[in-house]
């Protein structure tokens, strides 16, 4: 049996698919489409998933949609964010209509709620055999904040908290008054409190209604959620004393401070709700996903301080990673067994060597294909990396969710903080604030980080052991957010993490994204190549081959700054600008 | 803390769930509510002419203070060029003794393939300055490809602060469905929806035409007043260019909307007879078989009077054919607006602009006349154009001999009807190399394949051009060898080693070329290899680089033989524009690609399904039937496989021929206007098939059942 799970026209929309039950394929549209946070139903995705699983459309029996779109509209209505103008706004059947019209499926669509889609996104994937189940984001129908519980295969819901009541809305409209973008800044708002003081917190409070139960209230009076990205009301800038930051102006100390109070308060508040939810189920083991949950400093404390002997945190916790959670419950109720515990994140597209090797082949780059000398190419990387180069690293298939985890990322020697400060200004061009991940081989991860268990998935912060011999991936707190890795779940990256150990010593490598500021990482061969000399990084690994940035023609960086992404010329340009258009 | 009854929630479930179950009386109630609590809207951005005294942009140029001179300035162009003039800087104050003339308008009116080399500017400066003395004038060109009609008015108001003398004025060809896309049934706004849906109910497709055609004609009044208020309170002189089009030897193929009874399969057995006739030189039965086409499509259709042209010019009827084309051109402007048609000024257009020349007393250079007068009454056609709209040398210097003339009559140094044969006789020939000339014409080449949805054959076309370019300078069948590399590569065509030749060649193609297209343009691939192969010229046959999985993806764009479908939808870029993972054939046939180095057995697997069955889709590789697949309304797949002995070392071709729906189109239009009114998309046309999945399999011979073509098998899955 064939389930398609989808997650669309709000943000990072997904699809994945599972064949008997199992996850055979996932991804975001924006790795395909090239544009960030895409989001419009996941066509391209929807094909990948269907060609990873050897089926067309005629093969699928259902297709899961991740909320109800009824209950949708009836919030949207209530908040007066419909516009009415856009066809199919006031039709809550939009998204089934584009479902059949843009994948041509006529078979059956189950919806789900929002919130059960993202408790099931991490329940049905985490091996356990119950659980306390939370989920927090800003918002999908009503609930911002659900509560449940999960024996089995079943999930039940027992509490929510309803918008516009949301502890995700809250951090967002803070990280809008710090400057940051909704929805992809909330990362910043996370790196920069780190380096301020919570002095603003009580003050934050107030923005708050809360008691030791599962619900709260936001108090309206500070915020504004129909103006779009901009958040919050006048009264904010009264509460706080101190005024929104202008996206071009440098954070100050105040920016650093307000960043750590609402850090804490999110933090605290988590704790509080986690806390009432252990008392309500008893359970020793949380399953947590929504927006909320990609907040690993928060993840780290409730798994550090909150009450549960085991926490599952899904490696896409977002909206994209509510089509696998759909997915997995329309599956279920077909009579499907429940998917395996996920031990990866590697569900997206992989190529063939012999294709890289084709492809590298028709451009004007020199390059070593290393193909049956698995380990001189490994010692090749590693020398290069020790040598404080950063390596552009493609290996196997693309990853699902927001983290690169070793099959499209970045590389560098972590001992090195010079390549933290070159990564942050010339190849990510980022704040400087912001902190850099390590990963590191399981066995050895407790010589290095004050971790209580596996962390495959890079969503929670810890403290590191010796700050000093990691600078590059230290933040300024002394914590990390580190990914464990196993030779038995990510063979490849555990050899390079090997073989790096036996040149440095450090089994620990620095592991951000393949991709620059503003793009989605890197999804095929092409957009790696594209974006290693875009980036001005030293090397890059396709597969088996191996590319120096000396073999570059300057010329031939000079057009790609220039030349279109891909074949997608028609997609990505406006009207004005579409080569097919006018004349 | 407990949770609060809220009665505005229940009121938005309540209407939630009716907008679900109920969406006229949901939207209903909503209005009611909206209406009661009284209008908030805030009120709409008026167009006003700017007062601002500061200097501002003209486009891309920017004013800059240099040591007190103001200047205005744009960035260098890329490697790949832009849209715009490449001249760097424009002083603000114009030097003494020099006649300033600005010249706007669209990329005809810049250029397109052979600027920056060649431009429409370039020729009427030298034309004028060859008359009234070196360095008596300059042409400023603010033209650039894709203008549109708002930018068209922004443009001229800003070129104001150069203190130009005289404005000229070449637009008209971009006036089409993406000025007035909300006139399309496909677009995402649910009043042009419904109003589509409302014409179509009052008087059938040709009120639609109607209104989608005096919708256009309102907007580009209200630019051309605004234009002329500039020109008049700033008295201005200003020749107003009415753009002629390619009618000879550009096509304009569209399908035919949904007909009564069974128009569509009659509409389409005699387009089939009409071809067959036109190939076989019998024009007056192709007249006879057009005709019928008419009158089935109530003389709305373009197909038909393109037919009735060709079949004209066979009995040497020029004046017949010409009018037959204009036909064609006019109706693929404002008919079903279903489809985009080539960048073309319509009759309407011409007589648009003429009308605003009259009666605001600017000068007129009419291309329409002066290019018949020129031609002795034939077709306009590729002795003056490139393509659709884009003309050639000769018709850039006839078009601005005919600027000059009406110029040079302000003065009374030329009569400003037949002054242009003076101009055209007297100026030496336009300085260009054969290097840009020949770029130019394989632009024409790659353009033509790209982008002509003929109804005849285009190899003699596209021949022409190839071998035109080879004979201008043969350099560039290193080009044509490059081209023939991008087509068959998965690699984006910036990333590919022939991108690096060609930017080291004396004169780079670029996007503006077609350098840069998706698709497979098998035709072109035909063209350059034959042209490649009389000319003596070695070249790498086409192979596929990468076989990803042993597997090929024939809907990936570089796989479409047939060129662009410019069926609206697909074009859209708006992001609320529907998207599909499958594609829709709006023609009964179309046409797929593949290169292979040696063949080889493969499996092909199709899913595809149709609007009505069952029916069957004709399979055809290399011009051999191989297959007959029956085709349901749901999904169906088939696995057909192919021996090595049916495949070719090179280009390979597979064609789908869709069948006829067997259906009463009236009903079909009338669920159409139904699906419209309540403000969804809705086909006012057939769609003859869809595919979701078209793939090539190869693998070892032992492993693929091997059948010769003529004993393939077809089956379920």
């Amino acid at each position: 049996m064939n389930v398609l799970g989808v997650s669309a026209f709000f943000h990072d929309s997904a699809c994945c698919l599972l064949q008997d039950g199992q996850l055979k394929a996932a991804a975001a549209q924006e790795r395909f489409s090239r544009r960030k946070h895409d989001r419009r139903l996941p066509v391209d995705a929807f094909r990948y998933c269907l060609r990873a699983g050897g089926i067309d459309i005629s093969d699928v029996d259902c297709v899961a949609y991740y909320e109800q779109p009824v209950k949708k509209l009836s919030r949207q209505l209530w908040a007066g964010h419909v516009n009415i103008e856009t066809p199919g706004a006031l039709d809550p059947k939009q998204p089934l209509h584009a479902i059949r019209t843009g994948f041509g499926f006529d078979g059956t669509i189950k919806c789900f709620d929002h919130v059960l889609s993202h408790a099931a996104s991490a329940y049905l994937y985490s091996g356990f055999e119950d659980s306390a189940l939370l989920t927090a984001d800003a918002v999908g129908e009503w609930a911002s904040i659900a509560y449940g519980q999960a024996s089995g295969d079943e999930l039940t819901i027992f509490e929510q908290v309803d918008y516009p009541h949301s502890l995700g809305l809250l951090y967002s409209a803070l990280t809008s008054y710090l400057g940051f973008r909704v929805n992809s800044g909330e990362y910043k708002l996370m790196g920069l409190a780190a380096y301020g003081k919570p002095r603003y917190k009580p003050k934050l409070r107030q923005l708050v209604d809360n008691n030791d139960g599962p619900l709260l209230e936001l108090n309206q009076e500070y915020f504004d959620f129909s103006r779009g990205a901009r958040m919050y009301a006048p009264a904010m800038q009264d509460l706080l004393g101190v005024p929104p930051r202008h996206p071009d102006q440098p954070p100050t100390e105040h920016h650093a401070d307000l960043a750590s109070s609402v850090q804490q308060l999110l933090e605290e508040q988590m704790l509080a709700k986690s806390r009432w939810l252990h008392q309500r189920t008893g359970s020793d083991r949380l399953c947590f996903a929504g927006g909320v949950a990609l907040n690993c400093v928060a993840n780290g404390r409730l798994h550090r301080e909150g009450p549960y002997r085991e926490v599952f945190v899904p490696p896409a916790p977002g909206d994209d990673g509510a089509a696998m959670g759909a997915a997995a419950l329309a599956a279920i109720e077909l009579g499907e067994r429940r998917p395996s515990k996920l031990s990866h994140a590697a569900w997206g597209p992989s190529w063939a060597g012999p294709d890289i090797r084709a492809m590298l082949a028709e451009t004007p780059l020199e390059w070593t294909s290393m193909v049956q000398d698995e380990k001189g190419l490994m010692k090749a990387i590693a020398e290069r990396l020790a040598a404080g180069k950063l390596v552009g690293w493609f290996a196997g298939a693309m990853e699902f969710g927001p983290r690169a985890l070793g099959s499209r990322s970045i590389l560098a020697d972590p001992r090195n903080a010079e390549l933290r400060d070159r990564l942050n200004k010339q190849i990510k061009n980022r704040e400087s604030f912001r902190p850099f991940a390590p990963s590191v081989l399981a066995g050895k991860a407790s010589d290095w980080f004050e971790l209580s268990c596996a962390s495959p998935f890079m969503l929670e912060t810890c403290s590191v052991i010796e700050p000093d011999k990691l600078p590059a991936v230290t933040h300024v707190d002394g914590s990390a957010r580190p990914q464990t890795v196993t030779a038995e779940n990510q063979p490849r990256f555990a050899q390079l993490l090997q073989a790096f150990e036996q040149l440095t010593g450090c089994p620990v490598l620095l592991n951000t994204s393949f991709n620059v500021r503003g793009e989605p990482i890197v999804c095929s061969p092409e957009d790696a190549l594209r974006c290693f000399v875009l980036a001005g990084l030293d090397t890059l690994v396709l597969d088996d081959c191996l590319i120096d940035s000396e073999a570059i023609p300057a010329e031939w960086a000079e057009l790609l700054a220039h030349g279109r992404v891909g074949t997608r010329w028609i997609d990505d340009r406006p009207a004005s600008q579409n080569l097919y258009a006018f004349s | 803390m407990s949770k609060q009854a809220d009665p505005k929630r229940a009121w938005a479930d309540e209407l939630a769930a009716l907008l679900a179950i109920d969406p006229v009386q949901g939207k209903a109630e909503l209005k009611r509510l909206k209406d009661s609590e009284g209008s908030t809207e805030p009120e709409e951005d008026r167009v006003s002419i700017h007062t601002n005294k500061r200097p501002r942009a003209i486009q891309i140029w920017r004013p800059i203070r240099l040591g007190g001179d103001l200047q205005f300035i744009r960035p260098e162009p890329g490697p790949y060029s832009d849209h715009y003039a490449q001249r760097l800087s424009i002083p603000a104050e114009k030097p003494a003794g020099l006649r300033r003339i600005c010249l706007f308008g669209e990329s005809a009116a810049a250029g397109y393939l052979y600027a920056p080399h060649l431009t429409p500017s370039k020729v009427l400066q030298a034309q004028l300055c060859s008359i009234t003395g070196e360095q008596s004038c300059e042409v400023l060109d603010f033209a650039r490809t894709n203008e549109t009609l708002s930018n068209l008015v922004a443009t001229v108001e800003a070129a104001l602060q150069l203190s130009p003398d005289l404005l000229v004025l070449y637009a008209g060809n971009n006036w089409n469905l993406l000025e007035t896309a909300e006139c399309s049934p496909y677009y995402p706004n649910e009043q042009g929806r419904t109003d589509y849906a409302e014409a179509l109910k009052q008087g059938g497709l040709d009120q639609v035409a109607e209104w989608s055609a005096r919708r256009m004609l309102s907007l580009a009044s209200t630019a051309l007043e605004a234009i002329a208020e500039l020109a008049n309170s700033n008295n201005l002189p200003m020749v107003v260019v009415v753009p002629e089009v390619n009618l000879g030897d550009w096509q304009n193929r569209q399908p035919a909307p949904w007909l009564p009874a069974d128009g569509i399969a009659r509409w389409y057995h005699h387009h089939d007879l009409a071809r067959d006739a036109l190939d076989q030189g019998q024009p007056k039965v192709a007249l006879d078989h057009a005709m019928e086409m008419l009158q089935l499509d109530a003389w709305s259709g373009s197909t038909a009077y393109r037919l009735m042209s060709l079949a004209r010019l066979q009995l040497a009827d020029h004046a017949g054919a010409i009018q037959a084309a204009r036909a064609e051109v006019d109706n693929v402007l404002y008919s079903t607006q279903a489809m985009l048609g080539s960048p073309q000024a319509g009759s309407m257009v011409q007589a648009l602009l003429r009308s605003f020349a009259t009666r605001h007393e600017f000068m007129l250079a009419d291309l329409p006349q002066v290019f018949s007068d020129y031609l002795h009454g034939e077709m306009p056609d590729r002795r003056l154009f490139l393509d659709y709209c884009h003309l050639s040398v000769e018709g850039i210097e006839l078009a601005m001999a005919s600027v000059s003339a009406q110029i040079l009559s302000l003065s009374g140094q030329l009569d400003a009807n037949e002054g242009w044969r003076t101009v055209h006789s007297r100026v030496p020939a336009a300085d260009i190399s054969p290097q840009a000339s020949a770029t130019a014409m394989f632009g024409a080449a790659m353009h033509t394949a790209h982008r002509m949805a003929s109804v005849t054959a285009m190899d003699e076309l596209l021949e022409y051009w190839c071998n035109r370019a080879i004979e201008t300078w043969p350099g560039i069948a290193s080009s044509m060898q490059q081209v023939l590399a991008m087509r068959s590569s998965d690699l984006g065509p910036t990333m590919h080693a022939a991108e690096l030749a060609n930017q080291a060649s004396e004169c780079p193609l670029n996007p503006q070329h077609g350098w840069h297209y998706d698709y497979a343009d098998i035709d072109l691939v035909n063209a350059i290899v034959n042209v490649l192969q009389r000319c003596g010229i070695d070249y790498d046959l086409p192979g596929e680089s990468t076989i990803s999985d042993q597997c090929l993806d024939l809907l990936l764009p570089r796989h479409q033989a047939s060129p662009l479908n410019r069926f609206f939808p697909e074009l859209m870029v708006d992001s609320a524009a529907p998207r599909r993972a499958w594609q829709r054939f709006a023609w009964p046939r179309c046409r797929f690609a593949f290169q292979l180095p040696m063949p080889a057995p493969l499996s092909l697997i199709l899913t595809a399904r149709l609007a009505e069955g069952p029916a069957s889709v004709k399979l055809i590789l290399n011009g051999t039937e191989l297959a007959k697949l029956e085709l349901k309304t749901n999904w169906q797949r088939h696995r057909v496989h192919v021996g090595e002995d049916a495949l070719r070392v090179g280009s390979n071709v597979i064609e789908l021929v869709w069948p006829i729906p067997d259906v009463d189109g009236a009903a079909w239009l009338n669920q159409a206007q139904t699906l419209l009114s309540q403000g969804r998309e809705a086909d006012v046309h057939p769609v003859f098939g869809e595919l979701a999945r078209l793939e090539l399999v190869f693998g070892p011979a032992d492993k693929l059942e091997s059948v010769r073509p003529e004993k393939a098998l077809s089956c379920d899955d």
